[in-house]
């Protein structure tokens, strides 16, 4: 896409360079193997078993899938799932 | 490690959460700011660790998800403080505890004395206790620079002294001078002196560098001779003798002496043998007073005794006057043992070499070794006569000049 064609807000925040995240409100994910999965900017959970966790995010569902997933720590600002992750997908 | 005292104080629970929207639950409890963690999955139910602050906040929150909520376990201090609460006495003694603690903080109870080799602890320790530093006193009255300064003063071969307070225990780190050549220039004075020899023997050689030198090499000496005299005759043109001028004798004398050795070596003797039976006590040392735990009393004909003592110390270096000690004996019989004449032979060689090793570390060179092994009825004798090379002479203070 052409960057004239963005909409001014967007093309202010490039300038900025504001992060994504901060920005659009991006569910944002760090994923360390697949033992762990470190979670911010979501707005809450919307299904959780211990093998299959959705979260809503702003723009988007994330759903994680696999098995014996646990939440050790759980705010309204992060999370962490450990276990053994198979898929994340976003819905 | 903080983050588990701190949730320890707080409090937290183990709850379990059933029926209703658990979905808006965990919602709910994420927008009051309530953390959860340890959050697991079974059978159809929710377990997670919730805050004793979060469960309070809990009730309205259930009831708006309509979910069940059931404590499984309780950890942290409130909890305990709650469940001995009509324990008086549980809490006077802790309260006591931590008091005598902090009043025993204040005294010094172990000194430690590293890097000594000729001088002994027992000789340190006693020295610090005719300084009035002995377990027990105050720690606030420990001048650490001055002991330090003092000890320095007190043993002369001491190079370096450092002395450090850590909690109630007392650390003395010392260094000593390992050139001996160096302490006895050190030491040396100018006063007046002759060198008179220490023993009997034969002169190999002899460097003076002051005074004048009574013997020469090859000359036979006893004990007591004169062998460098401590005094200059000055003359005038003439021969005659003007003045004297006195000086501290200097020399390396190296003489050979005869040491007769002897070692018997009993062929039949009684030898301890352990049965493998033992007994243990333990008890607790305070001062002098010892309390002992209930034992079995020591009913073994004649054995050994281990003891093994340990100082309680909490953290790292705060030592208390408490120590743990464990009394071990060891059953042994007598029993009378022959030996053959090889084994005694190699003892008898092994106790030779011991020795030589021993007086060689000390300077003295082996001339000649005539040690013979010979045998009795009841003894392996080792003897004869070894031939050393070995420095000679001691100082004699000198008053006149005759």
């Amino acid at each position: 896409m052409n960057a004239k064609k963005k909409p001014v807000y967007h093309r202010l925040l490039e300038s900025a360079q504001i992060p994504e995240d901060l920005a659009e409100g991006a569910i944002l994910v760090h994923v360390t193997g697949r033992q762990e999965a470190y979670i911010e900017n979501y707005r809450g959970i919307m299904e959780y078993t211990d093998t299959r966790v959705m979260l809503l995010g702003k723009h988007c569902r994330l759903v994680i899938e696999g098995k014996h997933l646990t939440i050790p720590f759980y705010t309204a600002e992060e999370m962490r799932i450990t276990g053994y992750i198979e898929t994340i997908r976003y819905l | 490690m903080f983050k588990e005292l701190w949730q320890y104080k707080k409090g937290c629970l183990r709850i379990r959460v059933t029926g209703g929207s658990y979905d808006r639950f965990l919602n709910l409890c994420a927008n009051h700011g309530i953390a959860l963690w340890n959050l697991e999955y079974h059978d159809g139910a929710y377990e997670m660790d919730i805050s004793l602050a979060g469960f309070r906040m809990l009730r309205p929150l259930a009831k708006k998800s309509s979910s069940r909520v059931r404590i499984l376990e309780r950890h942290g201090l409130p909890f305990f403080l709650y469940r001995y609460r009509k324990r008086k006495m549980l809490f006077f003694g802790m309260l006591l505890g931590i008091i005598l603690l902090y009043g025993l903080s204040g005294f010094l109870w172990n000194i430690d004395i590293e890097g000594n080799g000729k001088v002994t602890d027992e000789q340190i320790y006693r020295y610090l206790e005719s300084v009035d530093i002995k377990n027990g006193c105050r720690l606030s009255g420990i001048d650490c620079k001055e002991l330090a300064a003092m000890l320095r003063k007190e043993f002369d071969v001491f190079t370096w002294v450092s002395v450090k307070q850590e909690g109630t225990r007392l650390l003395v780190q010392v260094k000593e001078n390992t050139d001996v050549g160096e302490v006895a220039a050190s030491q040396q004075t100018d006063d007046p002196a002759d060198l008179v020899a220490d023993k009997n023997g034969t002169i190999v050689s002899m460097i003076t560098r002051r005074g004048v030198p009574q013997v020469a090499a090859g000359a036979v000496v006893k004990k007591g001779d004169l062998l460098v005299k401590g005094v200059l005759e000055i003359v005038d043109d003439t021969g005659e003798v003007t003045g004297y001028q006195f000086c501290h004798a200097d020399a390396d004398v190296f003489l050979k002496t005869s040491y007769e050795y002897e070692d018997r070596i009993a062929l039949i003797r009684e030898e301890k043998q352990y049965t493998g039976r033992t007994m243990r006590e333990y008890y607790i040392k305070t001062g002098s007073c010892s309390f002992f735990l209930p034992h079995e009393k020591n009913t073994f004909a004649s054995y050994d005794m281990v003891t093994d003592i340990n100082q309680i110390c909490l953290f790292q270096n705060y030592y208390l006057p408490l120590s743990l000690g464990k009394k071990e004996y060891l059953e042994y019989e007598k029993k009378t043992v022959k030996l053959d004449e090889k084994t005694a032979a190699s003892e008898a060689e092994s106790h030779l070499y011991k020795f030589l090793t021993e007086i060689q570390e000390k300077g003295v060179q082996i001339f000649e070794n005539n040690v013979k092994i010979e045998f009795d009825e009841r003894y392996c004798i080792a003897k004869g006569s070894v031939i050393l090379i070995e420095k000679a002479g001691k100082s004699v203070e000198r008053t006149t000049a005759e």
